[in-house]
């Protein structure tokens, strides 16, 4: 009575797993993953220099305010939109004129990320991406201030209930 | 009617077992008795005082009345056994049910914590360019971010040239 009880009970764990599975593979893993790439700057001047970077929002504001790693001020320097299909690679991207950034969908929210510098490859991260949950390759900068690369998974832009990003030219 | 006699018809009296007609000509006998009245009195002295101290007298259990009590008790329980199988759904429901249940959200739980990763699942992968730079890797639960932090191992390093990323011109 208990193998035959243990049996039905494996059977019928099999069975949510291939439910799992079958939703899994069935469409929502294989769609382009859409990834914004910001970069930010650190500093603790009130105002930036350059009068085209904008204050970041105040999400993420807050997310670098408890970092170890902070300053005063955060500005947006350049964003970038890609959408990215499974197994692609978007390289190239151009966030600054020493900052270049490669990336690629490895799947299941999966990007591998290159990081270049002046044109040399400086690193290679893979790590999912999440919507409320970005990654931020981050470093110092000249005059005690930092550069940061923010990498977060968004809605393709039909589905963004928030304002659009534009990519700037 | 000898002294031993009317002793005897004086228990008699007290005790309520003669009839009218005699207990009649017993107190009547007694009214000129002063011995026969002491006699009675004391006979329901000591009525009194027996009446209510008197034990119980429990007769032992015979040893077939024993055995066949242990008889019954066996198969008072065969019969409570036999009725036993009776289906009772919502016990059947919470055994085989919650059980099973559990065992598959448990199982589903897993398997989308296994597929989708995510944050809260594996540590990113990390390869430097050169060996030159190291980097501090902040993940806060809390604040829900990754943050990668990149320092310089050596200070004349190539790569790790403030203005090799730091440009902050978007051109």
């Amino acid at each position: 009575m208990k193998r035959y009880r243990f049996t039905r009970i494996l059977i019928f764990a099999a069975v949510c797993l291939l439910g799992v599975v079958a939703y899994e593979g069935s469409g929502a893993a294989t769609e382009p993953v859409w990834v914004k790439v910001q970069l930010v700057w650190g500093t603790d001047e009130e105002k930036s220099p350059d009068s085209r970077h904008k204050a970041i929002d105040d999400e993420l504001a807050k997310k670098l305010g408890k970092s170890p790693f902070r300053w005063k001020h955060y500005f947006e320097v350049n964003r970038q939109t890609v959408a990215i299909a499974l197994g692609e690679a978007k390289t190239g991207i151009k966030m600054s004129s020493h900052c270049v950034i490669d990336l690629k969908n490895l799947g299941k929210d999966r990007v591998e990320t290159k990081l270049y510098g002046k044109g040399k490859l400086l690193s290679t991260h893979k790590e999912a991406v999440q919507k409320d949950w970005p990654l931020i390759l981050a470093g110092n900068a000249e005059n005690e201030t930092a550069w940061l690369v923010v990498i977060t998974k968004v809605d393709p832009p039909g589905k963004q209930p928030a304002t659009p990003v534009v990519a700037p030219k | 009617m000898n002294n031993d006699n009317f002793e005897l018809k004086l228990q008699a009296y007290v005790d309520g077992e003669l009839s009218a007609r005699e207990a009649a000509a017993v107190r009547e006998r007694l009214s000129n008795d002063t011995a026969g009245q002491s006699l009675v009195a004391e006979l329901r002295n000591t009525n009194a005082a027996l009446t209510g101290s008197e034990t119980e007298l429990k007769l032992p259990e015979s040893r077939e009345f024993f055995w066949s009590k242990v008889q019954r008790e066996i198969e008072r329980q065969e019969r409570a056994v036999a009725a036993a199988p009776k289906i009772n759904w919502i016990e059947w429901v919470r055994h085989h049910l919650v059980s099973v249940g559990g065992a598959a959200l448990l199982t589903c739980l897993l398997a989308v914590m296994l597929l989708h990763g995510g944050g809260t699942g594996p540590l990113g992968e990390m390869e430097m360019a050169s060996d030159e730079m190291g980097t501090y890797t902040y993940r806060d639960q809390q604040a829900k971010m990754t943050m990668v932090w990149f320092y310089d191992k050596s200070d004349d390093s190539e790569f790790t040239e403030p203005a090799a990323i730091a440009s902050m011109d978007p051109e």
